[in-house]
Order: structure tokens, then sequence, then C-alpha cells
């Protein structure tokens, strides 16, 4: 009797492992089939972050970008925070491009109170040097000015600067010679501004026998607003924009902020502007502001109409919106702040913004800010 | 009847104002057993953390993480575990005399006519000139979660070694101590058997991740095993750990060259940056990476 027993009980214990057995194995194939893209996922982490995140001080910055280039990464966005700079560097499309950095300081580095001339002078001196090497001016930031290696060997850049004279304007008719030599607006550093010329080695000759036009093609205006030194200019920017000229850049000290306006003769048709900056709710019998903030509907909103976010050397906001004569692109914007960079990288390396690039990157007092665009045409 | 031209109130003030102008800042003194706990009082000088240049700082090393805290603002802690590279610097400073001229600079800014007890303040000041103090000035860099990061602070030079000591045991790596290395120098001098070498760079150069002037300089090799040794470059031509501006590894190698001149010679790297290339002296050739 108890032996009978005994096999039956084992007889269950067989059956019901033979149960438990196919359960499990039926779990292991819902699991594996459910979710297709594990192996996917562990390829992916086996990658290098799409973005490379650096905050050192000033005299580590260029090794650290450098270091950081080495490994696949260029160089997107920088912005500084009191007492350190911030970069974002993304990693080159396949196959990986190394690129290389040096940085020109835009200030007189002979003596503490060189003249404005002089430190031109110099500072151009530097970047044709580097342009020589084969350096293009990649980006400006403060009175930095970052160059990167070009990956056309038989292209050289020349570069030439200009600043305000005496009276604090700058001089309309040496604009209009080196835009007559053949230079273009490249990027401005505190006030100066840069302009380059791309030289082919073939034919370097060619291009400097080129005959110089008699009348400037196009010329530059730099309105400012004159109650709020710091502010942007907003009406005369639309009122030269109706006129046909278009922003170039918005620059400056916090003290004064100048507008760069780029007319053309004969006028092109008119681009739109739409500009989006915290404005007071506050009544104005209130003693304390209460500033609305832009958000990221704003942005997208202005973007579904067809502007396109102006990546301007003034931190934002405000965000200065461009809309191009008969342009049919849709944008769509993501804004990510973070206090902390660790917190900043993860946000930029999630999936949700694969289809996002970089368009704007700021130091806010909470922290940092980053304005995300993607395009489709219609 | 002179006396009575400044009423005695305002003599008091003027007194109580000055002695506070010659009485030093004081620096925040560590604790007794600060070492012991991990702790340290810092001046936050740059960096990722979001204070500002001159900030008091407590600094604490716990088991897995730096702490830097700010009075009011809220901690900042580096993974001891993704710190990359420390890099240290000393230097001393006319604390005591500075901290007059900030106070009489305070004085002027808070009424012009202070200044007129500034003929009392000028000897007190030359008197005071002489005392230094000592810092080490430490740069901590990190790598965490796709970024690189970096602080510098200041920290008192008697704290430097239990902090470097408390740092390798919180991260498990070992850190240059310039302290330590600046003794087996100073042995190696002694010994006699390292001498400096003078050089003179007729550019701007870049040693390490110090951007060094065109000048005169001294330059020490210590020669280590296998032909490697230590190059020590020092800004004066007194050899002293306060002039010591950059460290690097040095390969050591005979050379054809047996005059007493030193010859620099020097290299661009990808950035367009001169550095030095190698240096040759007395049948040796010094080649840096």
């Amino acid at each position: 009797m108890g032996s009978g027993l005994r096999n039956k009980r084992r007889l269950r214990i067989i059956a019901l492992g033979a149960v438990v057995k196919r359960i499990v194995s039926l779990l292991v194939a819902v699991v594996f089939f459910l979710s297709p893209d594990i192996a996917a996922q562990e390829h992916i982490a086996d990658q290098p972050p799409r973005f490379h995140l650096i905050q050192v001080v000033e005299a580590t910055f260029l090794e650290k970008v450098n270091d950081t280039a080495r490994q696949g990464y260029r160089l997107i966005a920088m912005t500084a925070v009191p007492g350190s700079l911030v970069a974002i560097m993304e990693r080159t499309k396949e196959p990986p491009t190394h690129f290389n950095y040096l940085v020109v300081p835009v200030r007189g580095t002979k003596s503490k109170y060189e003249t404005a001339g002089k430190t031109k002078t110099e500072v151009a001196q530097q970047l044709n040097a580097a342009g020589e090497k084969g350096y293009r001016l990649h980006m400006t930031f403060g009175n930095m000015a970052v160059m990167e290696s070009s990956s056309d060997p038989g292209t050289h850049y020349q570069y030439a600067l200009t600043s305000p004279g005496g009276f604090g304007y700058f001089k309309k008719d040496e604009i209009s010679d080196l835009i007559s030599a053949g230079y273009h607006w490249a990027a401005t550093a505190t006030t100066f501004l840069m302009f380059e010329k791309a030289v082919h080695s073939n034919n370097a000759r060619e291009a400097s026998e080129t005959p110089p036009q008699a009348v400037p093609y196009r010329r530059f205006t730099f309105p400012e607003n004159n109650i709020v030194r710091r502010d942007l200019p907003e009406k005369q920017l639309h009122k030269l924009a109706s006129e046909g000229a278009r922003v170039v850049d918005f620059f400056g000290s916090p003290m004064q902020m100048i507008l760069a306006m780029e007319e053309t003769v004969p006028p092109s048709p008119p681009y739109q502007y739409i500009v989006l900056k915290p404005r007071n709710q506050a009544s104005p019998l209130a003693l304390h502001a209460k500033m609305s903030k832009v958000e990221t509907a704003d942005l997208t909103s202005a973007g579904q109409q067809g502007f396109r976010l102006l990546s301007l050397s003034a931190p934002a906001p405000p965000f200065v919106m461009e809309k191009a004569p008969g342009s049919t692109k849709h944008y769509e914007y993501q804004l990510i702040t973070a206090t902390r960079l660790p917190e900043l990288a993860e946000q930029l390396n999630s999936p949700g913004t694969n289809s996002f690039h970089v368009a704007k990157l700021a130091a806010t007092d909470e922290g940092f800010l980053v304005v995300l665009e993607k395009f489709d045409a219609e | 009847m002179p006396n009575n031209l400044i009423p005695r109130a305002a003599r008091l003030a003027a007194f109580t104002l000055l002695a506070a102008s010659v009485y030093p800042v004081p620096q925040h003194e560590p604790d007794a057993d600060s070492a012991q706990q991990g702790r340290w009082s810092a001046v936050y000088q740059a960096g990722a953390a979001r204070w500002g240049f001159g900030t008091h700082v407590r600094i604490a090393i716990a088991k897995d993480q730096l702490i830097l805290a700010g009075k009011k603002a809220a901690p900042f802690s580096i993974p001891a575990s993704a710190i990359t590279a420390v890099s240290s610097n000393f230097t001393s400073e006319h604390t005591v005399t500075r901290s007059q001229v900030e106070a009489w600079g305070g004085l002027a800014q808070f009424s012009p006519y202070t200044l007129i007890f500034l003929p009392f303040g000028i000897p007190v000041m030359a008197a005071t000139y002489p005392i230094k103090s000592k810092y080490a000035y430490i740069s901590v860099l990190w790598s965490e979660k796709g970024t690189d990061q970096e602080v510098q602070f200041r920290l008192d030079r008697k704290d430097y070694d239990p902090f470097l000591k408390q740092l390798q045991k919180s991260t498990g790596k070992e850190w240059k101590n310039l302290e330590s290395e600046w003794e087996r120098l100073r042995q190696a001098l002694a010994a006699g058997t390292d001498h400096p070498i003078r050089l003179r760079l007729d550019r701007k150069v870049r040693m390490g991740n110090v951007e060094v002037k065109p000048g005169t300089y001294q330059l020490i090799i210590l020669a280590g095993t296998a032909n490697q040794g230590d190059g020590y470059l020092f800004s004066s031509e007194q050899v002293n750990m306060e002039h010591l501006i950059s460290t690097s590894r040095v390969e050591i190698a005979a050379s054809s060259n047996d005059s007493q001149a030193n010859d620099v010679i020097y290299k661009q790297d990808d950035s367009g940056v001169s550095r030095i290339s190698e240096v040759r002296s007395s049948g040796q050739a010094f080649c840096f990476p």
C-alpha cells in the first residue's frame, strides 16, 4: 500500500514537473518573441553615446575637446557658466571623422591695454596662420574663436576682422571693401566682426585676381535698442525685414547688444521673423514683474508655420525665428533643462531625442537649456 | 586743544576700523581632527559646481564620493570611482597684506575720508608683508555618464597630504603627491646625483597641462629605471617647490651634443601648439612625450 502511494506521488510530481517546464519554456518564448530588439539594444548599449558633454575650466577646455574628438566626436555647441566652459560634442556618422580643434583668443595677448586695431591685426594673423594649416573657423564664444580641422585639403580659409570705430559705429566702407574682395560674414566675437574667404589651391591665383566689384552687392546695418541697450531692437528688426533685410547675428556685451542685418541690392523677397521672449504678465501697477516662460509649444507652433530658430551669439531667450520666402519646411522643437551636466547628458542621449539635433545650448540661472530641432519638408 | 578736533567717538571708530584692517581676514581654520574625519575647509576656484570664485566650502571624502558643501548652496558630489585625474600646484601668498589692502579698499568705498589714516596703515602693511600663507591648488577631473567635468579648489598646504591620502584610499588610485616628489628631488639634489639644466625657451610652449611663456627656466631630470625619468621645470633661478611649473615623463638617450650649451628642440602637435620635443645637454638627450 505504502509503496503504491509513493509511486503515485512520484508520478504526479513528474507530471507536474513536465507542466512547469512547458509553462517556463512558453514564457521564455513569449518574452523572446515580444522583445525582438533585445539583441539590437545590446548592440546599441555597446556603442558610445551620441552626445558627450564637457564642463571644465578654460585652461583644460581645448585638451578635453580634442581628447573627445579623437574618439570620433565633433564639437556642436558651447556656452559658459561662471568659472567653466561647457561643450556638447556629437558622435560623427559612419565612417567616423576625426576632427581637431584649436582656440584663438580674441583679445590682445601682448599688452593688457592693447588697442582694438592692434588686437584686430593680431587675431587676424592667428586666424590666417591656422587657416593656412587647414583649419576653418567653426564657432565663437565670448572672446574665443574655435577653429576646426577641415576635411578638404584643397581649400584653405583666409580671415579679416573689423571692429567699431572711435564713435562706436562699424565702418561700413571697410565692410563693403571686404565683401568686394570676396569675403563673407563668418562670425562675431565680442564686438569684432569676422569675415571669411575660401581659397582653392588650384585656382588660388584666379581667386586673388578676381576684379573687385565697384558697387557692393550686400551691405550690413547694425540697429541697437537705445532704451534698454541689452535688449533686441525688435521694432527695427521687423521694419528692416519688411524692406528686405535679413538677420545675421545678435551679439555684443551685456552692456550693449547689437543686431546685425544684411541688406541686398536690389532688395530680396522679405524674410519674416517672430521673436519669442518672456513677457511681463503682471499689471503695470504691480511692484514685482511676473514673467511668462517660452515653452516648447511656442517654438513648435512657430516652427509648424515654417519659422526656424536662428542660432545667434546672444544667449537665449530671446528666441529669434526666421521664415524664408517660399519655404515649405516645418520645424519641431524640444526644450531640455537640467541643473547638472550628467542629468543633461542622460536626457540628450535618451531614445526620444534620436530624430532631433542640437540647435542651441544656453546657461540659465538654474542650470542648462538645450533647444533640440527637427524638420520635415512638405 | 587739538584733541577736541576729532570727537572721542570718531577716534574710537577710526581706531577700530584701523585695527580691523590690520587684523587679517581669518582663513577657515580646519578642525583639529579634520584629517581623521576626512573633512577639510577649502576655497572654491572654478569648475562644474555652480559657486562663485572664492566661495568657502567644506570638502568631505566619504567611502565612494568626494563631497563639496557650500554654506547655503546644495552640496556637490563627485563619484570617487569616476575621478580620472588629480593635479596640484603649490603657492605662497601674502594673505595678511592682501587682507589689509582689501580692508582699506572697503573703507575708502565707505568713506574716502578714512584714507587720512592710510599713513598709519602703510607701515603695518610693510611690516606684515613677509608673512605668507601656503596653499595647494587642486584640480579634480572626472568622467561620469557621458560627461567630463572638472573642479578646482584651494586647500591649506597642511591639509594637502592628508587630503591626498584619503582620496587615494577612497578611489583606490595613486595620485601624484607633489610634496613627496619634492622631497625625492631635494634628496637627489643634495646627493649631487642631479643638477639643474638651464633652458632658454624662445617661444610659448605647452608642457603637460601648463602653458609656459618664453624665458629662462631650470629643468631637473630624475632618472628612473630603463632610460626613463621624470622632468621637473622650474620658473626661476631658484629651484623651489613653489616655482615648479610642470612635471613630465622623459626618455633618456645618448646624444652627440657634448657642448655646454643646452639645445631645445620643439615640435607642434595637431592643434598647432608648440611643445618641447627634446632637450640635449652634456651628451644626453631627454625626449618628452
